[in-house]
């Protein structure tokens, strides 16, 4: 039933132009606030520590959420077996105090004891089937906005025919390239009047940087109304062709998560009611439950959901120039305008040098030749790409 | 002009001689006034016409071409449109009265059989007339019907007949026909015909009807008997806008909760982008609401959207709206009358709990071609009528589409390039009388709405209904009508993915097929019953998914197809105990059966229903009954006058519904579906009380009305938070059905009469729901009674025209509503790394009040009766005050973080032009 869901359209935008209708934002203000434990409990097939997270629902005027500490978390299988989840140095975040990996044919159970002696307990639950993707790739194309750009789709494919509910999130980490980077520093030695200036060659990394970024929001499909349990060209992302982060290189590894009907089912309300609506027909929100219940207290609300998924990944590359031949790169992160200041301050001109310089944000350049007065100056951003990434070249990373 | 009719009166006294005008003129005359014409009478011949130039207005033009005819014709074609008659004297004098005609003979032999039993006799003796009466009622036609009999001794007696336009001989439905003195009122029927109780005597009559000629007259009445009019045009009050909301029988009807609009009436309040919208109309009047600007559907008395019995010429319309129910399905131009009951719903209606919009298509001229069209900012709109066999048969046809197709490219927003949304509904109804006892309509409709917003689907709705009428007379005391009607509705959703393999084709479908006979009979003036019987079919195949394309893998879905017969037997009496008091008393029996084929999941009845808890799956052979509901409905009122123009009246009335509109959203929207009561899904009941006191003040120039109600309602349908309600097999796993209230007083006061005219309606009301259940799951708000979605307690609608000369006039309408209740949360909470809002509980919040102005100007163009076309500029403005007014709060999260939105459909006042003309 995916495709059935309201797509995200924008039906405002139609009647915007007819009718000049409107979509603003408000501050949320607390009404009535009520508190609840939120679970978030993930335990996949991966060998390693699994970790779940306590904390509790905050009001809208609070930043984070209050951590609940102290509380006896563990986990137990249906041969006998029981892993105790001790809470770390950060507290809420309760880690396995030994690694594992969550098993087929195993049925599992999470149990919660809070300091204030309320105690949860989710259903007991199995591990979802395991499917591989069997590829991530990129094509240039349209989105329904009729914006151009690149989309990423995945296949997958699940022979057996058991997995059906798919979640996906992804990490991206794509290169950058300052594009008005220069070999040296321009200081000033001497900041009174006679104003002296030197240059110092860069002595770290600020030309080719990384950045890495996490998925946002649910990305869900299922193929329970399809004859083969097969993702087809699943587009997981988008990325318009003026996003700079497409500029050189990049890079995307996706995160297949096969959910069992009850998990998906609440990421997929989950989605519904925090997505944006159409503004027209809108979905009637109200609470839902997941598999954690109180055991001590039926009428008790818990947020959140105990989820033993399989999980698989793939990364894949790509470059720019490859996709886009011999076109221009999209603009960079800042606009690289320069400037060619004068040394001390001019009526009714720009900045001087020398006050730019004490007030820092720029970056000397120098395109070719001998750096001579008056000095290009550009925004630091475009000659340092560090303000915007890591210069430290992740480990997976290749050309 | 008192000198004048007294001479009248003496002459007549006196003389009292035969007109003689035998003589044969030719004469030819274009364009003229009728003064100009009498001039040239008297130049071509020796009469000499007697009049006061007044009575003729000079806009009102006339042509003839005659050759050696009789005066008196001539005379009578020239006067045929007007009040006036003329009087021919023996010296060559023609005499011209206004209303009042000079009689010459004496009434026709009394003793003389007529088929009728009635005879029209001249009003012999005037001077008795101004003996009783004093000088307003001398001008005034005098109609002597039937003969005085004296052993009879009764004192009332029933004036029928039938209303017909003196220029197209078409009847004229809805007129008002009141006898003043006596407090005496009713209107007729759609097929012009009236019937009335009058005292033994003199009635001082007067027929009213929106942009006609007023007719006056005194009648005389010795025994009941047959009268017709023929009513001529008002020429000069084309753009009267009255809405008559039971006009005069308000106080006298006995049903409560009835509400009248004149389609025609309604054309010049200002509506959003320039669309004559009747239902939209409706809403301004108390107790009719809708959740926001584009919200689908119609609340009724703090009822849900599917509660109303929406008949287009019988047949029920299920999605009456385009666009997201910011316009109204049904074509302005076409609609003659709509019917809206909301308290006492007659028996012969039945199948909705909370009202009844009958909406009756204007029949086609039978007599000459005319059209009528708009060309507005959204829409174009084209309708004609025209006879098929002259006198006996005609047609009228209508269309409207949009050009918003065209509008949303031209835009040159890229992001819309890949949009569309448009939508066209066409009717067609003909309509043939065999003869004075048979008459028979037809009318097919078709409405469709497509749109697909930067998605990758396409959806597309659209609405069929074909409806036979066959009426029939078999005697003056017995009617009879004959009605069937087929009704579709359905709706699909094209999708196609990126590769093709998940493209596939949703479709969904409803309809129905009735077969109803209504009979009438009216034994005396005392009693008219109303019975009859229907039947209707349901066939709905409630969603079917096909795969799209060679590539799809799609597995093709059908969800069963569902059958039920909704069967009634009903009778009501509508009976005057006296003349203070009259009792409307309904019986209605309803029957449904759900029908095999059919397989029903059985639940163990002490567990919430999902899919562990279902314990036998019932199978059903074809046209086996799976489930029967109903039972008896009471529909009962009654009327009791105060004073001759105050009335206090009390209904109670009971419902069942067998059929219910799925939806999980807040507002209805077009894919919401409709499920019939099966196994496990009860019909919805409703029982509702109310009391209303009706006052008209001035001779009904302005009608004051207060009604209250109390409505409670059993098995309302609700949804399980984040339901799939489409293709979805075990629908009553997702479905919580619990209890409904609403309650509300309305107040109306409308002035009918006058330059100025309008309404103010206000409503105090509560919707309330409650959804209990001994399992937390299916608990709403810890099961208590919460605000629905469409409560708004506070509604206050002004309605003004101001008539400032012949072609200009202003309109305004204001609308004040309490914000409607949402869904608010009560905290955040961070999952995965993301903030998401915490639901509770449901509609304690609200947002902002809405509030609106909307002015409006016609511009009428001139009066030639010459010109080709008559045409109106319509300009308005939507929401001058440019009041920001928010139709959904809605919480989102972006980028991890939660965002609040407002979203409102039209914040800035919007301008419209919109031409619309006549031919």
């Amino acid at each position: 039933m995916k495709k059935l869901k309201k797509h995200t359209l924008i039906l405002l935008l139609t009647l915007g132009f007819i009718t000049n209708s409107c979509i603003d934002t408000f501050d949320v203000k607390t009404i009535g606030f009520e508190n609840a434990l939120v679970v978030e409990a993930l335990i996949t097939n991966e060998f390693k520590i699994h970790q779940i997270k306590l904390s509790s629902s905050f009001t809208f005027e609070e930043v984070n959420p209050q951590a609940i500490t102290n509380a006896v978390v563990y986990i137990t299988d249906d041969k006998g077996g029981r892993i105790d989840f001790v809470e770390t140095f950060i507290s809420g975040e309760y880690n396995s105090n030994i690694p594992f990996a969550a098993e087929a044919g195993k049925i599992y159970q999470l149990f919660i004891t809070t300091s204030d002696n309320n105690t949860y307990e989710s259903k007991a639950i199995p591990l979802s089937a395991i499917s591989q993707i069997d590829s991530v790739y990129v094509e240039r194309g349209k989105n329904n906005f009729n914006e151009n750009g690149v989309s990423i789709f995945i296949d997958s494919y699940d022979p057996t025919g058991g997995s059906n509910y798919y979640r996906y999130e992804y990490e991206e980490t794509y290169k950058i390239i300052a594009p008005k980077w220069s070999q040296f520093d321009l200081i000033m030695t001497s900041s009174t009047p006679p104003y002296q200036f030197d240059f110092l060659p860069k002595n770290t990394e600020k030309r080719i940087c990384y950045k890495t970024e996490f998925s946002t929001g649910i990305t869900l499909t299922e193929t329970t109304d399809l004859l083969e349990d097969r993702v087809g060209k699943f587009k997981i992302r988008f990325i318009n062709n003026e996003n700079p982060i497409i500029s050189h290189r990049y890079s995307i590894l996706v995160k297949q998560y096969v959910q069992s009907i009850d998990t998906y089912t609440y990421f997929k309300t989950l989605k519904k009611f925090s997505t944006p609506q159409n503004g027209i027909a809108q979905n009637q929100p109200g609470f839902f439950e997941g598999n954690m219940r109180s055991s001590n207290d039926s009428d008790r609300k818990i947020i959140g959901i105990f989820d033993v998924s399989s999980v698989s990944e793939k990364r894949m590359y790509f470059n720019y120039k490859d996709l886009f031949v011999g076109e221009n790169l999209p603009p960079y992160f800042s606009t690289c305008g320069s400037t060619k200041p004068s040394i001390i301050p001019e009526e009714n001109s720009p900045p001087d040098l020398v006050t730019e310089l004490e007030n820092g944000g720029v970056n000397f350049y120098l395109e070719t030749g001998d750096a001579t007065a008056p000095y290009e100056l550009v925004p630091s951003a475009c000659g340092d790409c560090t303000l915007i990434g890591t210069n430290v070249k992740p480990d997976f990373w290749y050309e | 002009m008192k000198k004048l009719t007294l001479i009248v009166l003496i002459l007549n006294f006196h003389i009292a001689v035969a007109q003689n005008a035998s003589e044969k003129i030719t004469i030819d005359y274009g364009n003229k006034s009728i003064t100009d014409v009498l001039k040239v009478i008297e130049e071509k011949t020796n009469y000499r016409f007697y009049y006061i130039d007044s009575w003729f207005n000079d806009n009102y033009r006339i042509s003839g071409k005659y050759s050696n005819t009789t005066l008196s014709s001539i005379l009578d074609d020239i006067f045929e449109q007007t009040l006036i008659n003329y009087f021919i004297t023996k010296k060559n004098k023609i005499i011209l009265t206004q209303n009042n005609i000079i009689y010459d003979k004496l009434p026709s032999d009394p003793l003389k059989k007529d088929k009728n039993e009635f005879s029209e006799s001249k009003g012999k003796k005037p001077v008795f007339i101004s003996q009783n009466r004093t000088n307003n009622t001398t001008n005034l036609k005098t109609i002597r019907i039937g003969k005085q009999n004296k052993n009879d001794g009764l004192q009332e007696f029933i004036l029928t007949g039938k209303v017909v336009h003196s220029e197209s001989k078409m009847p004229i439905p809805n007129l008002v026909f009141s006898v003043p003195n006596h407090n005496i009122n009713t209107i007729t029927d759609l097929d012009g015909n009236y019937s009335i109780k009058l005292p033994i005597g003199i009635n001082y009559v007067r027929l009213k009807s929106i942009g006609m000629l007023d007719i006056r007259a005194k009648i005389i009445i010795y025994n009941n008997g047959v009268y017709n009019f023929s009513m001529a045009d008002n020429p000069e009050i084309l753009d009267e806008v009255v809405i008559d909301v039971n006009k005069d029988k308000n106080i006298r009807q006995s049903i409560t909760g009835i509400t009248q609009i004149q389609i025609e009436s309604t054309k010049t309040i200002p509506l959003v982008l320039g669309e004559r919208d009747v239902l939209k109309v409706a809403t301004t009047l108390p107790g009719i609401s809708t959740a926001g600007e584009a919200a689908a559907g119609y609340n009724v008395r703090g009822g849900r959207t599917d509660q109303n019995l929406m008949l287009l010429d019988d047949a029920v319309i299920y999605n009456p709206t385009h666009f997201f129910g910011i316009f109204s399905a049904l074509n302005p131009y076409t609609t003659g009358s709509l019917d809206i009951y909301k308290g006492n719903i007659p028996a012969k209606y039945g199948g909705r709990l909370s009202s009844v919009f009958d909406i009756n298509t204007k029949k086609g001229n039978t007599k000459k071609f005319k059209g009528e069209g708009s060309i507005g900012p959204v829409t174009g709109n084209l309708t004609f009528e025209t006879p098929i066999v002259k006198e006996k048969s005609s047609l009228i046809v209508g269309a409207r589409a949009t050009y918003s197709d065209w509008l949303l490219k031209a835009t040159n927003e890229k992001k819309l390039e890949n949009s569309n949304a448009s939508f066209y509904d066409a009717i067609l109804k003909y309509t043939h009388t065999f003869n004075e006892n048979n008459d028979l309509s037809a009318t097919a409709y078709y409405s469709s709405d497509d749109f697909s917003i930067a998605s990758d689907s396409v959806y597309g709705y659209s609405n069929m209904l074909l409806s036979l009428r066959w009426n029939h007379k078999f005697d003056t005391k017995n009617k009879a009508s004959l009605i069937l009607a087929h009704s579709k509705y359905n709706f699909n959703i094209d999708y196609e993915s990126s590769n093709g393999n998940s493209n596939f084709d949703f479709a969904y479908k409803v309809q129905e097929t009735e077969l109803k006979l209504l009979m009438s009979y009216k034994p005396n003036s005392k009693h008219t019953f109303d019975y009859g019987l229907s039947g209707k079919l349901y066939n709905n195949k409630p969603g079917k998914k096909t795969p799209n394309g060679g590539n799809s893998i799609v597995i093709p879905t059908t969800i069963d197809q569902e059958r039920a017969l909704e069967s009634a037997l009903f009778v009501s009496d509508d009976y005057n105990i006296n003349d203070d008091f009259t009792i409307n008393a309904g019986l209605r029996y309803s029957n449904y059966a759900f029908l095999g084929k059919a397989s029903q999941i059985a639940y163990a009845d002490d567990l919430p229903r999902n899919e562990a808890t279902g314990i036998d799956t019932l199978n059903y052979k074809k046209n086996e009954v799976v489930k029967n509901y109903g039972g008896p409905e009471i529909r009962l009122s009654a009327r009791y006058s105060l004073s001759p123009s105050l009335s206090i009246k009390a209904s109670y009335n009971n419902n069942y519904q067998f059929i219910h509109t799925l939806s999980n959203n807040t507002t209805a929207s077009p894919t919401d579906t409709w499920k019939l009561s099966d196994y496990n899904i009860k019909p919805q009941r409703a029982n509702q009380y109310a009391l209303g006191l009706y006052k008209n003040i001035e001779g009904n120039m302005y009608e004051l009305s207060l009604e209250a109600y109390y409505k409670k309602i059993k098995n309302t349908l609700d949804y399980k938070v984040g339901a799939e309600l489409l293709l979805n097999n075990s629908i009553e796993t997702e479905i919580l059905q619990g209890d409904g209230k609403a309650y509300g007083v309305e107040f109306l006061l409308k002035k009918t009469k006058g330059n100025l005219n309008g309404w103010i309606g206000y409503t105090y009301s509560k919707s309330l729901v409650k959804l209990n259940s001994n399992f937390s799951e299916n608990r709403v708000n810890n099961g208590n009674y919460f605000d629905s979605n469409f409560d708004k307690p506070h509604d206050l609608s002004i309605v003004a025209n101001y008539k400032l000369t012949k072609r200009y006039s202003f309109s305004a309408n204001f609308v004040y509503q309490t914000g409607r209740p949402i869904t608010y949360p009560i905290g955040q909470y961070q999952f995965e790394g993301e903030d998401y809002v915490f639901y509770s509980e449901r509609n304690k919040f609200r947002i902002p009040d809405y509030y609106r102005l909307d002015l409006g100007i016609n511009i009428e163009g001139n009066h030639k009766i010459k010109k080709l076309a008559h045409s109106f500029w319509n300009i308005s403005v939507y929401n001058v005050l440019g009041r920001n007014n928010p139709f959904s709060v809605y919480f989102v999260t972006e980028d991890g973080a939660i965002k609040g939105y407002k979203s409102s459909i039209f914040s800035v006042p919007v301008p419209t032009i919109t031409y619309n003309f006549k031919f």
